[in-house]
Parts: structure tokens; C-alpha cells; sequence
């Protein structure tokens, strides 16, 4: 006579050996060795820049006489809000999105005074040029400290008259906007574009003017808002 | 043979429950970094505002005291402190290109350990429904090398969508700070219990 509980029993015995099989599984995936150990998040040190060479002797004035305007190439920041990193498909406009700093500057302050391209300094006021683009951040918001000073007054040393213009450009991208339908939670996208440019007086190393346009999304190069933000930025351009 | 077959069942069952490590993947426990172990106390500086555009009102002194109960949850020592020391006004860039000269500036003589708060942006704004966010970073010194000890970025988002939502535009920008400051001091490492004095 068969008994009818036979297959039922086989099924828990069936049921047991997987659940022993897949707990022994999980027992090998255990032994795997850990993850090396996260680094923590320490700077290193900023390399400091080269003390740039004192202007030679043959350094001559460049451009014609009287004040004049040094026009550095902006200083460009593509950052994610969380991290130290570039966001790519921004990063890769960058030369686009400089063309049109530079002409808007050249049409901002073309008409005042003169310009003196970076390409025409002799190379002790190009390297002094390269030290300042690399404070620009701080400077093209007229933050001057004694670093900027000290390579102002190298360029100062060259052609007192000459007056320089910084500008900084930073777009920054974040988490974007959320709905949450069950909690009815939104977020706001978290981006912004800012430009900012400063005119320095290379021999005081007084900021003559400065100019600051700050929007909250991040443009692309071609954006009506971008170039409506670049000619107000120069708006009220003055040099005294 | 039906009682075996019980028996064998059970003994497989206790095997698969007892025996064996839950299959669920443990993450392995690091060992703390030793930089962050040797910290006997850390001084909260008074907050820095290095936003740019329009500046919403912020209560400064209440984000000091945020970043001390978020240290003191890590089970870091903390004090808040009412002066920034010799360094005077600074900004942003300061703290991420800090020369060992400058460092010890910071803050008290005798504070060792000295970290500061950047604030970078607070905005809250109506849609339908209110939103805000906010965006921190911080630096951790040690003053005695001179060197970075830690450094981090932290966002936060709130909001509330509806009409109740826009009645609450008020309350998004200090929640988004709330949460930015979580993120931030989210990447400093906890420090075990055994630590804790």
C-alpha cells in the first residue's frame, strides 16, 4: 500500500537541502577578502608656483602709451556640487563658453581703453599673467590678497599704466528635481552659472570695478540668458 | 524510517539556521584611520559665508551648533568656538589652498584640531509647493603639522509640493541646511564606542 505522505515528506527534504545549499552559497561569498579601504578625502598640498623671473632688462612697454588693459583668458570651473569632479558634457564647451567671455569682455571694455592680448607680453608678464588666472577666482571678485599683489606689482614693474581684467566663469551641477507621488516631496535642480570679472590697477593693486552675474541654471553657450548675462556683466563697465 | 526522515529534516534545518553566516553579503569592518582616532578634540569655527549673488538671511550661530551635535554624533569631542583666531576675514580659497603657516593661524593658540564650515549657497523658492537647497563644504585642520586633515562637500534638498507645501516656504531653507550638513560630515568616519569618553 502506498503511502500517501511520502511525497510530502520528500518535498521538505527537498526544501531543506536547497535551504542548506544556498545558506552554504552565501557562506562562500562571506570569505571573499574585503574591499581595499576607502581613502579618506585628504588634499594634497597645492603645488606653489614657480617664482616667475624677474622682467629682464630688455622688458619694454607693450602697446601704445598710456592706460591700457591686460585681457586675461578666463578661468573656467566645471564642478559637481558633491565631488571634486568635472561634469563632461559642460567641460566640453569650455573653449565655446570662453570665446564668448573674451568677446564680451573686448566689446565691454574695448571701448574705454586699449587691449593688450596675452599673446604680445614678453614672457615675464605672461608667466605673471598665468599666476593671476590661477587666483582668479578670488580675484575676479575683487578679493586682492598678497599673492596677487606681488604679481600685480610684477606687472606694474614692466608698464605701471597697465590695468588688468580677470574673469572667472563657474557652472555647477547638482542632484536634480524630484516628485515623490506617495509624499508629494519635490525637489529643486541644484545648478548655477557665475561669471565674474574685475579691473585691477596693476600698480596699486586697487579693484577700479568689478562685475558679477549669477544665475541660477546652468547655461549652455548658445542660451539667450547666457549672452543677455555676459552684456549686463559689462553693463557698467567704467575704468575711473 | 519516517521518524529519520524527521529527524534528518530537523538536524538540516538547526545546520542551515545555526551553522552557516546569514547569506546576505556582511560589509567587512575597516579599521579607523589613525588621523582621525588620535583627535582629542575639535574646534568648530564660526561659519563662513563664501555665497555669491543675493544672500538669504542665515542664522550662523545656529549652523555652528549643527556641525557640533553632527561631530558629536560621529562621537568626535567638540567645542564651538567665538573667534576665528589670527586669520581674520577669510574665504573659500584659503581653506582649499591652505599653506602649514596659515593653518596655524586658525582659530585659539591651543586648539589643535580645527575645522570649518563653508557656506556656499541657501536658497529656498515657491513653485507650487516650496523648495530649497543648500550647498556646505569643510575643511579639517591639524594644526600642529599644518596639514588637511579632511575635507568635504555636502548638498541638501527640501520640499514640499501643494498648498501646503507653499505655506512652508519658511522652513525649506533651514531643512535643506539641516540635510546639507548631514552629507557633509557623512564622509568623517565614526568613531568606535571604546573611543568615546
Amino acid at each position: 500500500m502506498v503511502n500517501n505522505k511520502t511525497p510530502q515528506r520528500l518535498m521538505m527534504v527537498l526544501v531543506l537541502i536547497m535551504v542548506s545549499v544556498l545558506a552554504l552559497a552565501g557562506d562562500k561569498k562571506n570569505n571573499n577578502p574585503p574591499p581595499p579601504p576607502v581613502e579618506s578625502a585628504v588634499q594634497e598640498p597645492a603645488p606653489t608656483p614657480e617664482p616667475a623671473q624677474p622682467p629682464t632688462p630688455e622688458a619694454k612697454p607693450v602697446g601704445p602709451p598710456g592706460p591700457k588693459i591686460i585681457l586675461l583668458k578666463p578661468t573656467m570651473q566645471f564642478e559637481d556640487v558633491r565631488s571634486d569632479a568635472l561634469i563632461p558634457t559642460y567641460a566640453a564647451m569650455e573653449s565655446e563658453y570662453e570665446n564668448h567671455l573674451l568677446n564680451a569682455a573686448k566689446e565691454g571694455v574695448g571701448t574705454k581703453l586699449p587691449v593688450v592680448e596675452l599673446e604680445k607680453l614678453d614672457p615675464a608678464g605672461t608667466e605673471a599673467c598665468r599666476h593671476l588666472q590661477a587666483l582668479a577666482s578670488r580675484v575676479a571678485r575683487g578679493n586682492i590678497n598678497e599673492e596677487a599683489k606681488e604679481t600685480l606689482s610684477r606687472l606694474a614693474a614692466l608698464d605701471e599704466e597697465q590695468l588688468v581684467l580677470v574673469q572667472f566663469f563657474r557652472l555647477k551641477m547638482g542632484p536634480g528635481r524630484s516628485w515623490n507621488p506617495n509624499t508629494g516631496a519635490i525637489t529643486a535642480a541644484v545648478e548655477s552659472t557665475l561669471m565674474q570679472a574685475a579691473l585691477v590697477s596693476c600698480k596699486t593693486g586697487r579693484v577700479i570695478w568689478k562685475g558679477e552675474q549669477f544665475l541660477r541654471k546652468a547655461v549652455m553657450p548658445t542660451s539667450p540668458k547666457f549672452q543677455q548675462s555676459l552684456a549686463l556683466l559689462y553693463q557698467d563697465f567704467d575704468t575711473k | 524510517m519516517r521518524q529519520a526522515l524527521k529527524y534528518v529534516s530537523m538536524a538540516l534545518l538547526l545546520t542551515a539556521i545555526f551553522g552557516v553566516e546569514c547569506a546576505a553579503k556582511k560589509k567587512p569592518k575597516l579599521p579607523p584611520d589613525p588621523k582621525f582616532m588620535a583627535i582629542q578634540n575639535i574646534l568648530v569655527l564660526p561659519l563662513v559665508d563664501s555665497r555669491v549673488g543675493e544672500k538669504a538671511s542665515v542664522n550662523k550661530n545656529k549652523l555652528q551648533a549643527s556641525a557640533v551635535n553632527a561631530l558629536k554624533r560621529k562621537r568626535y569631542p567638540v567645542t564651538a568656538a567665538s573667534t576665528s583666531g589670527e586669520m581674520g576675514q577669510a574665504v573659500e580659497e584659503d581653506f582649499q589652498d591652505a599653506k602649514p603657516e596659515w593653518v596655524k593661524k586658525l582659530g585659539p593658540a591651543d586648539a589643535r584640531w580645527v575645522i570649518v564650515v563653508c557656506l556656499r549657497d541657501v536658497i529656498s523658492k515657491m513653485t507650487f509647493g516650496s523648495a530649497g537647497n543648500a550647498e556646505v563644504s569643510g575643511y579639517l585642520f591639524d594644526k600642529e603639522s599644518g596639514e588637511l586633515v579632511w575635507k568635504g562637500k555636502g548638498v541638501g534638498q527640501a520640499g514640499q509640493g501643494g498648498l501646503l507645501g507653499m505655506t512652508m516656504k519658511g522652513a525649506m531653507k533651514g531643512e535643506a541646511l539641516d540635510a546639507a550638513l548631514y552629507d557633509l560630515f557623512s564622509s568623517i568616519p565614526t568613531r568606535p564606542k571604546s573611543t568615546k569618553e
